[in-house]
C-alpha cells in the first residue's frame, strides 16, 4: 500500500515506533526519566555537553552498508549529513531540560545538582564554618572572665574597676566579640579550603572514598601550616589527615 | 511512480519504515549497552544513600562521552573499511 507522497513518516516520538513493534526491549531513556541515575543532573553539571551533542550526532554510524536497511534500497551509503538527518527524523530524542518536564520536581534536581558543584560546597561549609567557629569562639571567650580584667587597651592605670558597671560590661562584650570573629573566621578558612579541596580531588578522581577527605585534610593541615615552617606544615598535614580519615571512616560505617 | 526508464529507484514506503525501524532497534541497543556499561564501571554496589555524590555523576558522564567516542571511531574505521571493499570489489567488477 503506497501513499501519494513518498515521504518517510516523521515518527515523533518513541512510543509511536514501540506500538508497532511489540517485541522491542526498550527502557524509557534516561534523558526522560524522571529519577534514577541522575541524568539530566549529569546533563547539567557537566562542564561540556558532549553527552548531548553526542547523542544526537550519529554521524559516524555506519548505515551505508547494505545490510543495514540504511539506504533503504537505492544501493548508495549515505553520507554522514544524510545519515544524520535520518538519526535526527527517526529517534527523536531530545534532552530534557527541566522546563520541558513540568510533572518532575524539576526544581528541587536543579539545586540538588548546583549543590554538588564545587564552588557551591566551598561557599556553604565556609559560612557554616563561620557559624560554628563564631559560637566556639564565643564560649571559649566568655570563659576568660572568671578573673577580673586587666590590662585591655584605654583602661585607666588604676584597673577596669574603677570603671561602672555598664562601661565593664560593654569593654567584655566587645572582646568577646572580637575573640569569637577571630576563631570564627579562622574555622570559615578551615572549612572552606577543606571543603574545596576535598571536592576538586573527588572531580578529578571521579570516585568517593576515603582517600579524597585524607588528601584534603593533608593539603589544608599543611596550607594553614605553611607559614611557620616545612616541619610544622608537615606535622599539620598528618594531623589533619588523620582527623579527616577518622572522621570520615566513622560516618562510613556508621551502621 | 514512474521511472521514465531511467533514475534511481525510489526506496519504498515499506522499506523506509523498515530501515527507520531497524535504525530505532541498533540505538535502543546501544543505549541498553551503555548503561548497563557505565552503571557497571561507575556505581559501586555499597549503596548508602540513594542520590549520584559527585564522583559518580563525573564518572558517568566521562564514561557516556568515552562510549560515544569509541563508537564515533569504530563506525568510521568501518565505514572507510568497506568503502575500501566496495571499491576493490567494483575494480574487480569492471575488469572481469
Amino acid at each position: 500500500m503506497e501513499n501519494q507522497e513518498d515521504e518517510i513518516p516523521e515518527i515523533k516520538n518513541k512510543s509511536e515506533a514501540f506500538k508497532s513493534k511489540k517485541n522491542v526491549d526498550i527502557r524509557r531513556p534516561v534523558l526522560c526519566q524522571k529519577k534514577k541515575f541522575g541524568a539530566p543532573t549529569i546533563l547539567q553539571t557537566s562542564t561540556t555537553h558532549t553527552s548531548t551533542i553526542r547523542l544526537m550526532n550519529f554521524g559516524g554510524f555506519p548505515l551505508g552498508g547494505k545490510g543495514l536497511g540504511g539506504t533503504g534500497g537505492s544501493g548508495e551509503p549515505l553520507t554522514p549529513e544524510q545519515q544524520q538527518m535520518q538519526m535526527v527524523k527517526t529517534v527523536s530524542v531530545p534532552p530534557t531540560s527541566p522546563s520541558d518536564n513540568p510533572t518532575a520536581n524539576s526544581d528541587g534536581k536543579q539545586i540538588q545538582a548546583g549543590m554538588e558543584s564545587c564552588p557551591v560546597k566551598t561557599v556553604i561549609s565556609g559560612g557554616m564554618g563561620f557559624g560554628l567557629g563564631a559560637v566556639f569562639g564565643l564560649f571559649m571567650a566568655s570563659m576568660s572572665y572568671d578573673t577580673p580584667m586587666t590590662g585591655l587597651p584605654g583602661a585607666p592605670a588604676a584597673g577596669l574597676q574603677s570603671l561602672p558597671l555598664k562601661e565593664q560590661v560593654r569593654r567584655g562584650f566587645k572582646d568577646m566579640g572580637q575573640r569569637s570573629y577571630s576563631t570564627g573566621k579562622n574555622f570559615a578558612l578551615v572549612g572552606s579550603i577543606f571543603a574545596g579541596t576535598e571536592c576538586c580531588i573527588e572531580g578529578f578522581r571521579a570516585k568517593n572514598d576515603l582517600y579524597n577527605g585524607v588528601s584534603a585534610g593533608c593539603l589544608t593541615g599543611g596550607v594553614l601550616a605553611a607559614k611557620a615552617g616545612p616541619q610544622a606544615a608537615a606535622v599539620g598535614c598528618a594531623g589533619f589527615a588523620a582527623f579527616s580519615a577518622a572522621i570520615d571512616y566513622y560516618l562510613r560505617h556508621m551502621d | 511512480m514512474s521511472f521514465l526508464g531511467f533514475g534511481k529507484p525510489q526506496p519504498t514506503l515499506a522499506e523506509k519504515m523498515n530501515a527507520a525501524e531497524q535504525e530505532l532497534e541498533m540505538i535502543t541497543d546501544m543505549f541498553n549497552r551503555l548503561t548497563r556499561s557505565c552503571h557497571n564501571k561507575c556505581i559501586p554496589t555499597d549503596y548508602r544513600e540513594a542520590d549520584l555524590n559527585k564522583g559518580e555523576s563525573v564518572c558517568l558522564d566521562r564514561c557516556v562521552s568515552k562510549f560515544f567516542d569509541v563508537n564515533i571511531k569504530v563506525s568510521e574505521a568501518m565505514q572507510s573499511q568497506s568503502q575500501a571493499m566496495r571499491g576493490a570489489q567494483g575494480g574487480a567488477g569492471f575488469s572481469a
